[in-house]
């Protein structure tokens, strides 16, 4: 279907709320242990009205917090492969709900990660070309290999690799204007304020055009252009506008501070946690199988429920 | 606190002196929880304010006091909270004894701004402020009185790393990060090398190596490193799946049945290792491609055929099997969507066969 000249249309991004707070989530899981994030974007295509071709990043899965191996990231990737046709298939279909004549199908899209260790120059705002921060070569070199050993459809080159940006990370968890104590009862009265940002948590990268880029390919920075957030499901249903900040630092200040799953002191509500496939394999033989069903990586059912609840109004 | 404590349980006492104690007993990392009990238990309030006639008189022993204030300070810097851990660095030479010389007792001072141990604390306060220059003077006073001081190489080491990171991150063009990176990684991975020559034995610091390789995607260099940590720790489940997971990652026949060789011990140390299990099946595998690919005459030159590997694709075949079966027994219970979802990724995998 596609159109010969359509296919030097650059592709145009949407991130959901959702899968920025998956990600988002993820990095801060692993901050003390300053180890770096990684995990898969999941998205589908969606067709705008001028034709461009437009990709929706939807969810996101997270996968480990170490230096990916492959064996890991096969098996892990085998299982999304597996869940994604259960939720085709099968099962509820709330991220297939298309008409039209776009591929509604949810598929693996792109590779997300964090880096270990924050720099103290990148925590300051400064999105310029200038000062930019690079995605760790293991996360460049899955993006290039998957992107490689992709099927030859219409989705061809819309592989794109996501890097959780430091300064807007610490935006959020330490917003400049307000004066952040230390403790957690921040008052929870934002005056109303004009959503004016396209906020986003993570800047995206594709394949490098020129020729001469061997390993790390994955170097070409998508310009803010070519980004939105959109928070649109798929029916078009219009909901106001939710603001990604607000979701994103609501989230941010309820992970737990301790690593013991038993343990959250004092905290008014409960903490959000969020799983990925290294976490749910660890631990077996401690709690077993019902273990395994509680860390649902694949799903992270709290995190898409809490973001749902915004959704829905309930936050306001 | 005996035996038979553990961590929750202390919690729910909220016994702060028994729960300090533990977590520094057991290497554990949990720096809000440090905070929180040691700031209680040493009347310090977390943005650093203390009295200094209470903490003189506080009913705890000399030496509890300086650990718990070495600890609480430690774990300040853990979580960012600067003005705490020069707090603790004040009231350390305080309980310690007073700038006069005298102390609770009347002895002589134990801490003063010359110890060994007050200094290092001084440092790392020093970096978390990125003062990497006041930091590595102390560091190469400490060396130079000891040379043997493994801490402050260990923390040179890991400044350098940091001046690596801040390059890299504030890199303004590709090309640019590549080259200035590059430099600033080798001056880190030299020093890190330097300390492994100097203590060869010293596992964390193979494990530190290995995962600074693991970061450049130098898989080779992990491997090695890997391996001296197995001569350190043979029974270790967890390390031989760290080890045959980089060897499936470097790739090649003899590499896939290194990988499955280690895999297969991780799962005899351990059968709970469900991670293990997992990989074993992706380098069984992946093991399997690469004796397909071998039909095409390709591995003649080394020797490698594919007669001579049939025992050896036998094998694997049964192991993937065999992981099947296990893997169906362990998600049996965990939620009908997964199971499902695991049904059909071993059924993929044993149709594959």
């Amino acid at each position: 279907m596609t159109n010969p000249h359509k296919q030097h249309h650059p592709t145009t991004y949407a991130l959901t709320t959702l899968s920025q707070t998956k990600m988002a989530l993820h990095a801060s899981r692993h901050g003390t242990a300053s180890a770096p994030v990684h995990g898969v974007l999941l998205g589908f295509r969606r067709p705008s009205p001028d034709g461009d071709r437009r990709l929706v990043l939807a969810d996101a899965v997270p996968i480990c917090h170490e230096a990916p191996t492959k064996p890991l990231v096969e098996a892990a990737l085998r299982l999304v492969e597996g869940y994604l046709d259960n939720v085709r298939r099968g099962g509820k279909n709330d991220k297939t709900e298309e008409d039209g004549d776009g591929d509604g199908d949810v598929k693996i899209v792109g590779w997300y990660t964090a880096n270990a260790h924050v720099p103290s120059a990148a925590t300051t705002e400064s999105d310029t070309a200038e000062k930019r921060e690079m995605p760790n070569i293991p996360a460049m070199k899955i993006a290039s290999s998957m992107s490689e050993s992709r099927p030859r459809d219409h989705l061809e080159g819309d592989f794109v690799l996501a890097l959780v940006s430091t300064p807007a990370w610490t935006s959020i968890v330490n917003p400049p204007n307000n004066t952040h104590d230390d403790d957690d009862d921040d008052d929870d009265n934002h005056p109303a304020e004009e959503i004016i940002d396209d906020f986003r948590i993570c800047h995206l990268f594709e394949r490098s055009k020129s020729a001469a880029a061997a390993a790390a390919s994955f170097t070409h920075p998508v310009p803010s252009s070519r980004i939105s957030t959109s928070n649109d499901p798929p029916d078009g249903n219009s909901r106001h506008r939710v603001d990604v900040r607000r979701v994103l630092s609501e989230a941010l200040a309820r992970v737990p501070l301790t690593s013991l799953e038993a343990y959250h002191p004092e905290e008014k509500t409960p903490p959000l946690r969020i799983y990925d496939y290294v976490d749910h394999v660890s631990n077996f033989g401690v709690d077993g199988a019902e273990g395994l069903g509680r860390r649902d990586w694949l799903e992270n059912r709290a995190v898409a429920s809490f973001v749902d609840d915004f959704d829905v109004g309930k936050m306001g | 606190m005996g035996p038979e404590d553990s961590l929750e349980n202390l919690l729910q006492t909220n016994n702060h002196l028994s729960i300090l104690r533990y977590i520094r007993a057991h290497k554990l990392r949990e720096p809000h929880l440090v905070v929180r009990h040691g700031t209680l238990l040493l009347n310090i309030s977390p943005s650093g304010e203390f009295s200094r006639r209470k903490l003189v008189s506080s009913s705890l022993g000399d030496a509890e006091k300086l650990s718990a204030l070495e600890q609480l300070c430690m774990s300040s810097l853990d979580v960012g909270n600067l003005p705490l851990a020069e707090s603790c660095l004040d009231a350390l030479l305080l309980a310690g004894g007073n700038a006069n010389g005298a102390t609770t007792t009347g002895a002589t001072p134990l801490i003063t701004k010359e110890s060994t141990r007050y200094r290092k604390l001084l440092a790392l306060c020093l970096e978390s402020t990125s003062d990497y220059d006041g930091a590595l003077k102390i560091y190469d006073a400490l060396l130079k009185e000891n040379p043997a001081n493994s801490h402050a190489a260990r923390r040179k080491y890991c400044i350098l790393a940091a001046r690596a990171n801040d390059i890299a991150a504030s890199s303004s063009s590709i090309s640019q990060w590549e080259e200035s990176s590059s430099g600033a990684q080798l001056q880190a991975y030299s020093a890190l090398n330097d300390y492994l020559q100097h203590h060869p034995g010293e596992v964390t610091a193979w494990n530190e190596m290995a995962e600074f390789c693991l970061s450049r995607s130098d898989y080779k260099g992990a491997a090695y490193c890997y391996e001296e940590v197995i001569l350190a720790c043979p029974l270790d489940s967890d390390v031989h799946t760290k080890l045959g997971e980089v060897y499936a990652t470097i790739g090649g026949i003899d590499n896939l049945k290194l990988a499955r060789k280690h895999l297969a011990q991780a799962l005899n140390l351990n059968g709970g290792n469900l991670r293990g299990v997992w990989s074993l099946v992706a380098v069984a595998e992946s093991y399997l491609e690469e004796v397909e690919k071998l039909a095409g005459g390709k591995g003649g030159s080394r020797g490698i055929s594919k007669e001579l590997e049939e025992e050896s694709v036998a094998v694997a075949k049964e192991l993937i099997l065999h992981c099947g079966e296990k893997l169906m027994g362990f998600y049996k219970g965990s939620g009908r969507r997964l199971e499902k979802v695991v049904e059909q990724v071993l059924k993929d995998c044993s149709e594959a066969l």
